[in-house]
């Protein structure tokens, strides 16, 4: 179960600037587009940074090796936390399977 | 014993798949489409060590969920055709993303070998596999591959074939979602009949809330279990099923990269970086955009011109000796419809070749390199301005290429509304069957410096109207939100020759077959509507006429007497009746009647359109082509009237294998003919305004 006290207080991926990592804490928006983002592997949790975005435009995010370009509407759907730590980009740490099991 | 294996490939876009695949199989390929979709199939054969493998390229995909027609057709191949092995290309610096594809296969339980592609990149850049551990975790072979320079092919082929005689089989890995959604899948897997598809497999796809796989129950029971278990596991993990299912995936990925694989060199900014930090700035990404444009088509134009010439005065010898197996001065049917006809006809069309396989060499050139991506991402923002999605811009841009891919290409695009609008405007992108109008026309009636120039201009006219009907229809006929812009920017790579020359022979070839085919049958069917009925009686007895003037040295008026002759016998025909017939009708658009008859030529296939007015004119000239096509029109038409004939020829009504694909791929008549009608009326309302604006400034009316 998802312990909403732990949860860090999150921004809309669009707002973020360039250059620093940022952790993609929920994805607000419809299943079908979800479903999408996770086959390119932006799922909760991953470690992403934004390379590039202009005020109105796209962005481009890195994820690992690879660069995603996101509009904007879908940029404000994603909502994502500071990240301090650069310690993995690579790997997600902190997840764990067994933190599902009841 | 020697039964071809039958083989899929699959893996995700940029993975380096079509590469692995022409390696694989070199020139023995066959491309054709999936049953009942348009999603293109290509099939070739290699022999690998006495066994015959039949490989099939299934479409890239990042997952194999039912969210798109591609992710659809890859898993019915899998499931429906049951191949005898899978091979997924990896991207090796990307081992995560494609490995989520990978588990996805390994869940259908199909015999299963990885490539791992491109693993010298991945090397470089600091990237350690443990092959043989990565191997055991995901229960499959995995051999390095770098399929560009064809090497690990043999490993990955004995692999293969190893995985196909069922030598030493590994163990497949148990996908664990977390108790409660392996719990549900459990439940619902035993309330499923065995002998369909695994139940297992099933229960997780109805827990993923697939809609295919929700449509294929019949069973209200099981869809009723099957949407209590997925309530109540919202209920307790606070998440959609589908979502942990794919979390679970990745942190499965994530425990096995963190074992097998390890990074050693943390490069944050590789070279694709920095390459764009410089292509894709706001400053000069846009006029970048447009000069490399531009560039293409003056290297398609200027590059041409030689083997053009060549190509011209080839046929130009194969006429004269055909002409000469024919007494001369004889007038003969036979001789006029070789020579005329087909050698004219088909070696009009065939003269661009040179132009249209630069133009496809450029096109695959942005492909390959990984900039066409960008170009998506640069336009997002102006596609977004007029309702239309990035990924618009990709079949818009084939659209210069051919139409017909162009309109295929559109099934990217999971929304109706962007579609059915990408697919209306895409006939005002410019097409290489254009291109020889242009060819034709731009160097008759304007000074070389303006050549480039001039095309560019005719190809950014497309382009504006384009924007302007595609906002107008977003505004009016299909109203609503676009659908949101996600697409992955691939990294920039130096492309092969190898690939390159396959993906411009392949359109090339495309636009010869119609050469041979339609072209010739369409000269054919031109050359006799051209000539037939021929007119043998006259009220003038012009050959007495042209006698006399000759015997008194008057050769220029003699000349004169000769056209109107020309011009008497071509108005007798049934294509002059037809351009006589449109002449009121084309008139305000500074067109004659041979204009008229050519247009209907190009509604077959706008090339078309240089064949016949070829064939008009040498019709009219009957045999004593002196004057090259280009003279004969230069003093026809004012550079006024060719500049709308230019237009008219742009904007008009698309060919009709464009319009068969539009109707196929929106599955209704209504949108192709709404294409159809509507192009050609805006085609006129436009070169009408322009001729009769610039016959009233008198702008090139001389």
């Amino acid at each position: 179960m998802k312990d909403a006290s732990s949860t860090p207080p999150t921004v809309p991926l669009a707002l973020v600037a360039p250059g620093r990592p940022v952790r993609l804490e929920r994805l607000a928006c419809g299943q079908g587009l979800q479903r999408r983002l996770a086959a390119m592997g932006l799922v909760a949790g991953v470690l992403i940074e934004v390379i590039s975005g202009s005020p109105s435009g796209p962005i481009v995010v890195a994820l690992n090796q690879s660069r995603i370009m996101l509009g904007r509407g879908v940029a404000h759907g994603l909502r994502v936390s500071e990240c301090s730590s650069r310690s993995s980009p690579f790997l997600r740490d902190e997840f764990d399977t067994s933190n599902y099991q009841g | 014993m020697n039964a071809p294996s039958r083989i899929a490939l699959i893996g995700n876009p940029n993975s380096g798949k079509t590469s692995l695949f022409n390696q694989l199989t070199g020139a023995h390929q066959h491309v054709g489409n999936y049953p009942g979709v348009t999603v293109e199939k290509r099939d070739g054969v290699c022999v690998h060590k006495g066994h015959t493998l039949r490989i099939t390229d299934l479409p890239g995909t990042y997952s194999l969920t039912a969210s798109s027609i591609e992710e659809i057709v890859a898993r019915d191949f899998i499931m429906g055709e049951k191949p005898d092995l899978v091979i997924d290309v990896l991207d090796a610096s990307n081992l995560e993303r494609n490995l989520y594809l990978a588990v996805q296969v390994i869940e259908l339980g199909v015999p299963l070998v990885l490539a791992l592609n491109m693993s010298d990149v991945a090397t470089s850049r600091g990237i350690e596999f443990d092959v043989v551990r990565l191997s055991e975790l995901l229960g499959a072979p995995i051999v390095p591959t770098v399929a560009v320079k064809g090497a690990g092919l043999e490993a990955l082929l004995d692999a293969a074939v190893s995985v196909l005689d069922n030598e030493r089989p590994l163990s497949r890995p148990t996908i664990g979602c977390g108790h409660e959604i392996d719990a549900a899948r459990a439940a619902l897997a035993a309330m499923l009949p065995s002998n369909g598809q695994a139940p297992e497999w099933t229960a997780l796809k109805l827990l993923e809330a697939d809609e295919q796989v929700w449509a294929s129950i019949d069973s209200e029971e099981i869809r009723r279990a099957a949407s209590a278990h997925i309530r109540s596991i919202e209920k307790r993990l606070g998440d959609a099923p589908e979502n942990l299912i794919a979390e679970a995936r990745y942190g499965f990925i994530s425990g096995a990269c963190r074992e097998a694989v390890r990074s050693t060199v943390e490069a944050r900014h590789n070279l694709s970086d920095r390459i764009d930090a410089v292509v894709m700035n706001r400053v000069v990404a846009f006029p970048l955009f447009l000069g490399l444009m531009y560039l293409v088509f003056q290297l398609t134009f200027t590059v041409a011109g030689p083997p053009m010439a060549w190509i011209e005065a080839a046929f130009g010898v194969l006429g004269n000796t055909v002409s000469g197996w024919w007494p001369e001065g004889s007038e003969n049917a036979l001789r006029s419809l070789l020579v005329d006809g087909i050698i004219g006809g088909v070696g009009g069309v065939l003269v661009f070749l040179p132009s249209i396989l630069l133009l496809f060499l450029a096109i695959a050139i942005l492909e390959d390199s990984g900039y066409m991506a960008r170009g998506a991402f640069i336009m997002d923002r102006l596609m977004h301005k007029i309702g239309l999605h990035g990924k618009s811009f990709i079949p818009l841009l084939i659209g210069f290429g051919c139409s017909v891919p162009a309109i295929m290409a559109t099934r990217t695009l999971d929304n109706d509304r962007d579609r059915l609008t990408t697919i209306l405007v895409t006939p005002l992108m410019s097409c290489g069957a254009r291109l020889p109008i242009y060819a034709l026309i731009i160097p008759a009636f304007f000074p070389e410096r303006l050549h480039a120039p001039m095309l560019w201009l005719i190809y950014l006219i497309g382009i504006a109207l384009a924007v302007l009907v595609a906002k107008l229809l977003r505004s009016t006929l299909f109203k609503g939100e676009t659908q949101p812009f996600v697409m992955e920017l691939p990294p920039y790579r130096v492309p092969t020759v190898h690939g390159l020359l396959i993906h411009m022979w392949e359109r090339g070839w495309l636009y010869l077959k119609k050469a041979g085919t339609v072209i010739l049958a369409i000269s054919i069917l031109l050359w006799a509507v051209s000539s037939y009925p021929r007119k043998t009686r006259f009220d003038r007895d012009y050959a007495a006429e042209i006698h006399q003037l000759e015997d008194q040295g008057r050769v220029g008026e003699a000349a004169a007497v000769t056209q109107a002759q020309q011009a008497d016998v071509m108005a007798y025909s049934v294509a002059g009746r037809v351009g006589h017939a449109l002449e009121p009708v084309i008139k305000p658009l500074g067109f004659d009647w041979r204009i008229g008859t050519a247009l209907i030529g190009a509604l077959a296939a706008k090339e078309v359109f240089v064949a016949q007015l070829g064939i008009v004119y040498a019709v009219g000239e009957a045999g004593e082509a002196s004057d090259t096509l280009r003279h004969r029109l230069r003093e026809n038409y004012s550079p006024l009237a060719a500049f709308c004939i230019l237009l008219f020829c742009l904007i008009s009504a698309p060919c009709m294998a464009t319009i068969a694909v539009t109707k196929r791929e929106t599955n209704s008549w209504k949108w192709a003919l709404f294409q159809l009608g509507g192009l050609t009326a805006l085609a006129y309302v436009i070169t009408f305004l322009v001729y009769q604006t610039g016959r009233f400034l008198g702008i090139g009316v001389a």
